[in-house]
């Protein structure tokens, strides 16, 4: 397995060498004002940075786009100018006549800049060394809305925005337990990102738990802009073909995880929270299926397996029938196999390599445009592209038919990342098919289960509960989810496996 | 070392898989020319000695529970002595992969890729081998737990599908004849000693298992026992269905169950549905020829530095390279069963060598000398 490379964190990109404090005294009369030409300068003289003289000795500086104007005005001026301004400042006067959320007082003036750039104002008062931080963030986000990429007909309609805070109480209003843990951390050197771990002690493994916080501890990147970025440094994989956490905006999905003893990632300016530990089958559950009837539910996982099985199997299926074994069709569907592919050129490999990038062309357009047009497009682009191609006998009019069951196979898998992989995968499938027919099918999936076998997410085997054998979480919720009292009486039954060591963290999705 | 992960339910799948692996293809006939009609019996007394070599590798195990063959084995015979039976278990679990690898590529070759070149079959499975044991045994572990549906469900389909429809005529097994059991006496005590091998995977595995110590015995007792049935059906249905001698005659008396399970209905696919008998075979026979050829990379990994924490990847490309290579020995039927002898016999003096270590062992234990 290829490890990736944690370092300790490095300091910020190169920044202007801070003259020693006396020799700043000796520069300007009032160490202030010092100190606020010294963070201009440190910040390249920027436009919205506003430097703000109260009074002979106090001085703010803000960077106007990420504060509060009006808690600023409300909070910070209308106070400092009741102030006496010959009185000596500390962080109790500060604390207790400012009415703002949080003051801290920077260890230097570098944790000044970066509190500035983190939407803090920077207060500098006669005789202090380095100045004090509001907390006046302002924040331009978006209004909690339903999820776009996970809609589901039962269940909450709100999801997770790009505001960290947002996302917290988000979580915070669905799990209200005494147990539940917050961590906070900060990652990219240059995008100073804020990431939160959400947990339940005691119930999410603290193996699993400390190396979360270890690994995010330890990232060494300097831009983190969304939360799959921590993917590879918190999996330790450079490759992956399978996504190890579940990507979702759905706040009941992500509260869903945390109360079964996982952990929630959540990543400032990011959407999308991270549930982790996952398992490969976690990836097939939808939220709905644990809104439906059960009956209903496996009804619906049926169908996505059958979907799964086509969109990973039908062309390789298709390959290895009109190359290699026709023989083991009945002879009618013989017949018809090969009069659809009378006059066809190619052979079947080249057919379905032909219209497996068409389609993946029309799905990468159709997601690139916009909603309103993107699916006129995919219609149109697949009517007339199949037909046209099948017209010019370019393609066969069963392998038109295959791929639209592959494409349709493909969407009714939930989890979109998963559907991206087993997309990549079908190629595998394709390839073998076209050396070993069926057989070779055969044997891409074995090599497909040896590649899921040896996969571990922070410890926990991601083909659980069916490798290794966990049976009780297999009875509570794999294909079959059973109802909600006997659920809750299995994962009874599950954290006292949990506790004895023979279950893994986070089984039950 | 890493946490024990292995479960003895797990480890006795593991073996029952290893123990059956591609022998139905070719333990049948074998034992047909060794025995005759007789030759269900062989199976049945087969579970002897696999029972007293199940008690070796557990006591072994018992002395040595951090520690794999490679490791224990200087231990107790001795450096020279220990590496010298350390290549003899690597020689005879390197020619069960091939023998695995080549047998199936044959099958595969007669039955439903005839124009495909055998050094193809030979470098896929071959290659698959190598990607498993690069992995690891965890690997190797979940590998066989996940097949456990597909193939569980398709031995009891086997087993008892083909008793429901009718079709077999047990009649045909007798009379068991004494005489017949000593034909070629030699020959049929070193298969019966041999025939069940695969609780020495537990030499490679042990340190593995959770709970240590007498899950040892559990999985390697119950995993041969579960692959009896799966021995007896392989060679007497066929004598069952198609009476004696005819059974005899075919090339692969096991390897078209569906000619035993498929129902009395003019225009039967059967061709199409032993397409599907062969994807099966194919999982069991995988299992056998990764557990082999892991075995024989991890002991000769730790025979070179006992000391190592993973298997070095270039002696497990050689060795992958090796078994690959293979086709051009082993390139029809008759060369395959001849080597099987061969591997048969080694397979009967190393399982009366682990009988004889774990006395000397315990022995040596019992002096306060040995174990750990």
């Amino acid at each position: 397995m290829a490890g990736v490379c944690m370092r300790k964190p490095v300091p910020l990109c190169p920044r202007p060498t801070r003259p020693p404090a006396a020799d700043m005294a000796r520069e300007h009369e009032n160490l202030a004002q010092s100190q606020a030409v010294y963070l201009e300068s440190a910040l390249g003289f920027p436009s919205d940075l506003v430097i703000k003289q109260i009074s002979d000795s106090i001085c703010l500086a803000f960077l106007e786009p990420i504060v509060d104007a009006a808690a600023l005005r409300e909070s910070v001026l209308e106070p400092l100018c009741r102030l006496d301004s010959d009185a000596d400042l500390d962080l109790a006067t500060i604390g207790g006549q400012l009415p703002v959320a949080s003051v801290e007082q920077g260890a230097d003036l570098d944790a000044a800049i970066e509190g500035l750039l983190d939407g803090k104002v920077a207060l500098m008062a006669k005789g202090c060394e380095a100045p004090f931080l509001l907390d006046l963030r302002a924040r331009v986000a978006r209004q909690i809305a339903a999820p776009i990429s996970q809609p589901s007909v039962r269940g909450p309609r709100d999801s997770f925005t790009e505001r960290l805070s947002d996302n917290l109480a988000l979580i915070r209003q669905r799990v209200r337990n005494r147990d539940l843990r917050v961590w906070e951390t900060v990652v990219g050197s240059e995008t100073r990102t804020r990431v939160a771990i959400c947990y339940i002690e005691g119930r999410a493994s603290q193996d699993v738990v400390d190396t979360m916080k270890q690994r995010l501890s330890q990232i060494d990147m300097p831009h983190v802009l969304d939360s799959s970025d921590l993917l590879p440094y918190i999996a330790m994989r450079r490759w992956m073909l399978f996504p190890p956490a579940a990507a979702t905006e759905r706040a009941d999905r992500a509260a869903a995880g945390i109360l079964n003893g996982r952990i929630a990632v959540v990543c400032d300016n990011s959407p999308f929270i991270l549930v982790i530990p996952v398992q490969l089958l976690t990836l097939f559950h939808a939220s709905e299926d644990h809104y439906n009837l059960s009956i209903h539910s496996v009804l619906l996982r049926t169908v996505r397996a059958i979907g799964w099985f086509a969109a990973t199997i039908a062309p390789g299926l298709y390959v290895g029938l009109a190359s290699f074994n026709p023989g083991i069709l009945p002879p009618n569907a013989i017949m018809t196999l090969a009069a659809a592919r009378h006059g066809v050129p190619y052979p079947p490999i080249v057919e379905v390599l032909i219209m497996d990038i068409a389609l993946e062309m029309l799905a990468e357009a159709s997601a690139r445009l916009p909603t309103y047009i993107g699916g006129a497009a995919m219609v149109v682009g697949g009517l007339v592209l199949g037909t046209a191609a099948a017209e010019a006998r370019l393609v066969s009019t069963v392998m038109i038919v295959v791929v639209a069951v592959t494409a349709i196979g493909s969407f009714a898998m939930p989890d979109y990342q998963n559907e991206l992989s087993w997309r990549a995968a079908k190629y595998l499938y394709t390839f073998f098919a076209a050396i070993l027919g069926i057989y070779g099918l055969a044997t891409a999936g074995l090599i497909m289960l040896v590649y899921l076998c040896s996969m571990d997410v922070l410890g926990v085997p991601y083909l659980s509960p069916f490798a290794p054998w966990r049976w009780t979480a297999m009875a509570k919720d794999t294909v079959i989810k059973v109802p909600a009292p006997l659920g809750v009486e299995l994962e009874k039954v599950q954290r006292k496996e949990e506790a004895e060591g023979t279950a893994d963290a986070g089984t039950i999705s | 070392m890493q946490e024990p992960y292995l479960s003895w339910p797990e480890a006795a799948w593991l073996i029952m898989q290893y123990t059956i692996c591609a022998n139905y293809l070719f333990v049948p006939q074998m034992l047909y020319l060794m025995a005759g009609r007789s030759s269900w019996i062989v199976p049945l007394i087969a579970v002897v000695p696999a029972v007293v070599g199940s008690w070796a590798v557990y006591r072994l195990h018992k002395l040595y529970p951090a520690d794999r063959l490679g490791q224990f084995l200087p231990q107790i015979a001795g450096r020279a002595l220990g590496v010298v039976m350390g290549l003899l278990y690597c020689l005879f679990w390197m020619g069960g992969a091939a023998i695995n690898t080549m047998l199936f590529a044959h099958y595969v070759s007669a039955t439903v890729l005839g124009f495909t070149p055998l050094a193809v079959h030979a470098l896929v499975n071959a290659a698959l081998a190598v990607m498993v044991t690069l992995y690891g045994l965890k690997t190797l572990v979940r590998f066989t737990d996940a097949l456990l549906f597909p193939i569980g469900l398709f031995l009891v389909f086997v087993w008892i599908g083909a008793i429901l429809n009718g079709r077999l005529d047990f009649s045909y097994l007798r009379p068991v004849r004494i005489s017949e059991l000593f034909k070629e006496p030699l020959n049929l005590v070193m298969a019966a000693i041999s025939l069940y091998h695969g609780y020495f995977v537990i030499l490679v595995a042990g340190p593995a298992l959770n709970p240590p110590g007498r899950s040892a015995f559990a999985a390697a007792s119950i995993g041969t026992l579960l692959a009896v049935p799966a021995f007896v059906s392989f060679v007497s249905y066929p004598v069952a269905l198609f009476g004696w001698p005819m059974a005899a005659d075919f090339t692969y008396p096991a390897g078209s169950f569906m000619e035993m399970l498929a129902p009395e209905v003019p225009n039967f696919p059967i061709r199409r549905f032993d397409f599907i008998l062969t994807m099966f075979f194919r999982f069991i026979m995988v299992i056998a020829s990764v557990t082999y050829f892991y075995s024989a990379a991890q002991t000769l990994s730790d025979l070179a530095s006992p000391d190592a924490e993973r298997i070095h990847p270039a002696l497990t490309l050689a060795m992958g390279a090796v078994v690959a290579m293979s086709y051009l020995l082993l390139t029809d039927l008759h060369s395959v069963l001849v080597f099987a002898r061969v591997w048969l016999a080694i397979g009967t003096v190393l399982t009366l060598a682990t009988i004889t270590l774990a006395i000397w062992g315990a022995l040596a234990a019992a002096r306060g000398g040995g174990g750990r």
